[in-house]
């Protein structure tokens, strides 16, 4: 007798709808939010970061330092990185394009192993890193002196900047290291770490930390491509490692062509980079797209690159993204 | 456009029904909700749509093929343990189904979960009609070779 493939994949496929669950979020952003905002009250200033909305609103897994599970149920052993819960809010900060002050992330290293998120600017530098597996076991930590608000037994030295660090389990430790700010700063920013697993932390340093959220002085304007070949643009990409980062610009948008230096990656998603060695202005050719016209000229701190950004409709945009873009002579 | 208490209490009725069809898509019941979310921070920033429920099943369907591009999140499904269902017939159907390339569990979702007609299918998934036709016909003959092995 042969098989009804047909009728067995509709079954299958009613049966997984019907085991489906289905998170509410607007309850988890609630908590962990309001639990953020009074921490950095009652200490030394420190900015929510972009990584807690971005993540916590896109409903990640995610367990705050002091255990409270904000998304249960949560699979503890799987929550080996941490992100920053808040960045600290220096005065020494850079000013990137037309965009507010931040302290920069300018560095990003994970393997199996270890991660490594390093922030500087020219006074301050802050490096939250984890080591994972017999790495720990090999290099000793040495008796805990002091403790963090949540308990935690943790080891504070003081030579080369301020640095606190745990083993949250017996092969994952973690360390951060701050120059440039008291040591209540430093112990802000490990009290507001968050642990998270695989897919947050993927998803949190995709594109160099940056990523998905952004705006334009004309609300609408890059969504919808309806360009104004002479009207100024600002658009800001926020990202959600970098804590009020911002690409913020006005240039006048032109038609044109040049041979092509730069790169467009889509990365799988609907937001487009631009990358280039240097700064220009590109005219942009994506599958199912009118040529898009940008400058790619806002200098990533830290790194010889410059990028520019969009993002595509993925409502009408489908199937593989190529991009192209071409320097327009200056 | 800024999104409402109505906006969003529309948003949640679309909810379970737009999980359920990303899960069906991906394999995973964890990426379907992060896809759902992120179609719903989009249509937030999205002015002009006429229609949320269609726009939002499109950006789903869209999310969820370009999340199954990424090698990284392919593997980190198939890793992943897939939902028990009631008998072990569907258990395997659904195994194989979660091993298909991304064109062919997207067509077969489609088709067999949400039950669109093929030219609709060829619309949403950006192809032909041709293109759709050979992709369920091939789709279930994969399927069939799988678990007649």
């Amino acid at each position: 007798m042969s098989l009804d493939v047909e009728d067995l994949l509709r079954r299958t496929y009613a049966d997984v709808a019907e085991r489906t669950t289905v998170e509410r979020h607007d309850d988890v952003t609630v908590v962990a939010l309001s639990t953020v905002r009074d921490r950095r009250a009652a200490r030394w200033p420190l900015v929510v970061a972009a990584a807690v909305i971005a993540l916590v609103v896109a409903g990640l897994v995610v367990l705050r330092r002091d255990g409270t599970d904000t998304a249960a149920p949560v699979d503890e052993s799987t929550l080996v990185h941490v992100l920053p819960g808040a960045l600290p809010d220096a005065d020494s900060r850079v000013e990137l394009g037309g965009g507010p002050p931040a302290l920069p992330l300018i560095r990003i290293d994970t393997d199996a192993e270890h991660d490594v998120l390093e922030y500087a600017s020219d006074d301050v530098s802050l490096e939250i890193s984890v080591l994972r597996g017999a790495a720990v076991l090999d290099a000793p930590l040495g008796e805990p002196n002091t403790e963090l608000t949540d308990g935690t037994p943790t080891r504070l030295t003081t030579s080369a900047g301020t640095t606190l660090a745990w083993e949250r389990t017996p092969t994952m430790r973690v360390t951060v290291t701050m120059t440039g700010a008291p040591e209540s700063t430093v112990r802000g920013i490990a009290d507001a770490l968050l642990y998270v697993d695989d897919a947050a932390w993927q998803r949190a340093t995709d594109h160099a930390g940056f990523a998905v959220q952004y705006s334009t002085s004309t609300p609408g304007i890059v969504a919808e491509y309806e360009l104004d070949t002479d009207a100024p643009l600002t658009l800001e990409v926020r990202g959600r490692l970098h804590d009020g980062f911002q690409f913020g610009w006005s240039g006048t948008l032109y038609w044109g062509a040049a041979p092509a230096t730069c790169e467009v990656n889509a990365h799988g998603t609907s937001l487009v980079i631009v990358r280039s060695p240097a700064p220009g202005r590109y005219v942009v050719r994506v599958t199912g797209m009118s040529p898009l016209p940008l400058d790619v000229d806002a200098r990533v701190p830290g790194t010889d690159w410059y990028v520019g950004a969009f993002e595509y409709d993925p409502a009408t945009a489908t199937g593989t993204i190529r991009g192209a873009c071409e320097e327009v002579g200056s | 456009m800024q999104i409402g208490d109505s906006a969003v209490d529309a948003f949640e009725r679309e909810r379970p029904a737009l999980v359920r069809l990303a899960h069906a898509i991906t394999g995973s019941n964890a990426l379907a909700d992060d896809i759902v979310q992120d179609a719903f921070l989009r249509w937030r920033g999205k002015t002009g749509v006429d229609n949320p429920a269609a726009y939002l099943r499109t950006v789903v369907v869209n999310l969820s093929r370009d999340a199954l591009r990424r090698r990284a999140v392919a593997d980190r499904v198939r890793h992943e343990a897939p939902t028990p269902l009631s008998t072990p017939e569907l258990d395997e159907t659904w195994a194989v189904v979660r091993d298909l390339p991304e064109r062919y569990r997207t067509a077969l979702a489609l088709r067999f979960y949400e039950d669109l007609p093929e030219a609709q299918i060829a619309e949403l998934m950006g192809c032909r009609l041709g293109t759709v036709k050979s992709l369920i016909h091939r789709g279930l003959d994969k399927v069939r070779k799988e678990l007649e092995r």
